[in-house]
């Protein structure tokens, strides 16, 4: 019951959020200079040309008539064909979907192992030179951008002391340089949060009564407090896995994976408009859709709002 | 370890010129300032006074949850082992199986994502070394035997259960080991007056059953009679008066006693200005110096306000014993200074 209520409630505001996204893209790709039909014609070509081009393309509609015709070919997934190459741009998405996928969720494990031990330890050894050092680590994490920790792992691991490929992806090496260069920001983010939730857990009543019975500091902290104190970093993780996205598409440049990153970023040089607002679309459905799946996690696990 | 001889042979626990202070070299809070009590087996020992007087301080020292900020003095002897020089791990021997504690706020004090049989089991898998279905078929008996439904509470989590429900599982699960000592602060203070009387009653069977002696920490002296069958009276961390129940609510023998069992409302005198202590508990980092409670004192004297009376014996008129700690103990009359 109140798990239904709670996916209908989320599943309007996904839609929403998704079509009020999908209209900043579509105006602000159509403002910004740069014309799609004329780099498909070529510089050469004439007026007479690059007009036959844009009508083919259907850029010559006004305004109001393209949103509407892409509107409706969206809302049945159609995303239409890219300028470019004729391909549809949904099967150019979901061609390179699963390694920016594989990577966001490599990284999101990654983050996972690295902020939890860090924050608990932070949090259990607080003041002390442990909580010092996780809190340098949350601090210089965040402070790094992934892309320039991305060229310095390249630098030294794969440039100066060969043990990892350097660019490139199929086996498991290729994975472990853009691995850590993602997840390292996002595991700063979540150690903070680790470590202000489980302080906050260890100073309830609950956790005195625990010690009252004598159970030992481990069983403590790992059998009650971090239990109750990884509730709402279930909800913050949802959300940088969505960070995890957007990142992923930086860091595939520096390590020229083909993944989204590389059919987006050509996509925007190009102009190619479906293949930008396809994109912008998928992506936002996506990190909706995980921050929708840690909703439900939460609500799952969380015993005060599952109802049986 | 010291002989302790010198006590009640029947003392399971003794807390011994108990003192704790709060906060750093500068001006510590002296929040208990020389506490002495005794617990005697199967019987029920409370600990009364307002809130501040360190009553619940006094009761975490024992189990060792007090702050890191807090500095304890004195013993606190578990049969002959002095529980303030014993190393954690000892400690975490005897806690929850051996002395176990039961709070205030029992949906505050209870894990809210944990089911309520693993509450129980987790305690007698963690002390008992029991399999997890032995130890939940354990819980479940036990939460049958503080009158809950054993079968259907076992797998409910805590928010699905009324307070007093959640304090009976807080004593199911404190009385899960057998504990010779059962600590009980303020259990009853956050339930309404009707479940008060029956947690009350669970836990007086507790002692008669299982032969635990409980020290029974209240704000509420009219609540104890009956139930305790000795009092211990503290005010502004230290004790005041010390008596049999019996004693000390047929006659007090400290005024601050005195205008306690004074302000509770009785039948008997319906109609009447219920009386009210005047002025406040002294703020622990600038307690009076002499007896604390003088500013507020009907009979307060000169020397009261330089001379801290101790705890001594006092005998009053038909040869009863109890321990006062007032200079005019032996000419406070009983009922004297319960005038309009």
């Amino acid at each position: 019951m109140a798990i239904i209520e709670l996916v209908l409630k989320r599943a309007g505001r996904l839609a929403l959020t998704v079509f009020l996204i999908s209209t900043i893209v579509f105006v602000t790709i159509r403002v910004i200079p740069g014309d799609p039909a004329r780099t498909v014609a070529g510089m050469e070509a004439s007026e007479q040309q690059v007009r036959a081009v844009r009508a083919r393309l259907g850029i010559d509609q006004p305004l109001g008539a393209q949103y509407r015709s892409w509107l409706w070919a969206s809302l049945r997934l159609d995303f239409g064909t890219s300028f470019f190459s004729n391909d549809r741009v949904i099967d150019l998405i979901l061609q390179r979907f699963p390694l920016t996928a594989m990577l966001a969720l490599l990284s999101f494990v990654l983050a996972l192992l690295l902020a939890i031990p860090i924050g608990v330890l932070a949090a259990v050894k607080r003041w002390t030179i442990w909580d010092g050092l996780g809190l340098l680590f949350a601090q210089v994490g965040m402070a790094i951008p992934g892309f320039w920790l991305a060229i310095m792992l390249l630098l030294l691991f794969s440039v100066r002391l060969g043990w990892f490929p350097l660019f490139g992806a199929g086996t498991a090496a290729h994975w472990v340089l853009p691995v850590i260069a993602l997840a390292t920001e996002r595991a700063a983010v979540l150690v903070r949060f680790v470590r202000s939730s489980v302080t906050e857990e260890l100073e309830k009543e609950y956790v005195l009564a625990a010690e009252s019975k004598g159970f030992s500091m481990q069983r403590v902290v790992f059998g009650h407090a971090l239990r109750n104190a990884l509730l709402p970093v279930i909800t913050i993780a949802g959300i940088q896995f969505g960070y995890l996205l957007g990142g992923a598409v930086i860091i595939e440049q520096v390590f020229s994976l083909p993944g989204l990153g590389r059919l987006f970023l050509s996509a925007i040089h190009g102009r190619d408009f479906p293949v930008i607002q396809g994109g912008v679309v998928f992506v936002a459905l996506v990190f909706s859709v995980t921050n929708f799946a840690a909703d439900v996690l939460y609500a799952v696990i969380n015993p005060r709002i599952r109802v049986g | 370890m010291e002989s302790t001889a010198r006590g009640d042979p029947a003392a399971v626990l003794r807390l011994e010129a108990l003192t704790v202070s709060f906060g750093g070299s500068g001006s510590p809070i002296r929040a208990v300032r020389g506490v002495d009590i005794t617990l005697r087996a199967a019987s029920v020992h409370a600990l009364v006074g307002e809130s501040g007087a360190g009553k619940s301080v006094s009761a975490k020292a024992v189990l060792g949850l007090l702050p890191r900020s807090a500095t304890c003095g004195g013993r606190i002897l578990f049969h002959d082992t002095d529980l303030l020089s014993l190393p954690a791990r000892s400690l975490r021997a005897i806690r929850g199986k051996r002395i176990a504690m039961v709070f205030q706020q029992p949906d505050k004090h209870l894990n809210p994502t944990m089911r309520v049989g693993s509450q129980v089991a987790e305690v007698l898998r963690y002390h008992n070394g029991l399999e997890r279905r032995e130890a939940l078929l354990q819980a479940r008996s036990l939460l049958d035997m503080v009158e809950l439904n054993g079968r259907e509470v076992l797998r409910s989590f805590p928010h699905e259960l009324s307070g007093g429900m959640k304090q009976r599982v807080a004593i199911a699960s404190a009385i899960a080991c057998r504990p010779e000592v059962l600590i009980a602060d303020e259990p009853t203070t956050a339930l309404d007056v009707t479940i008060q009387s029956q947690i009350l009653a669970l836990l007086d069977r507790v002692r008669r059953e299982l032969g635990t002696a409980i020290l029974f920490i209240s704000h509420d002296l009219p609540l104890v009679r009956g139930f305790a069958d000795d009092v211990s009276v503290l005010y502004a961390g230290r004790i005041v008066e010390q008596a049999t129940s019996r004693e000390l609510f047929s006659c007090a023998h400290h005024p601050y006693t005195d205008r306690l069992i004074a302000a509770t409302p009785d039948p008997a005198r319906r109609g009447e200005r219920l009386a009210a202590i005047r002025g406040s508990v002294p703020d622990p980092q600038d307690v009076p110096a002499g007896c604390a409670f003088a500013p507020r004192c009907p009979m307060a004297a000169d020397r009261c306000r330089v001379e801290v009376p101790p705890l001594r014996l006092s005998e009053d008129a038909d040869g009863s014993q109890r321990r006062s700690a007032c200079h005019f103990a032996e000419q406070l009359i009983c009922g004297s200074l319960h005038d309009g």
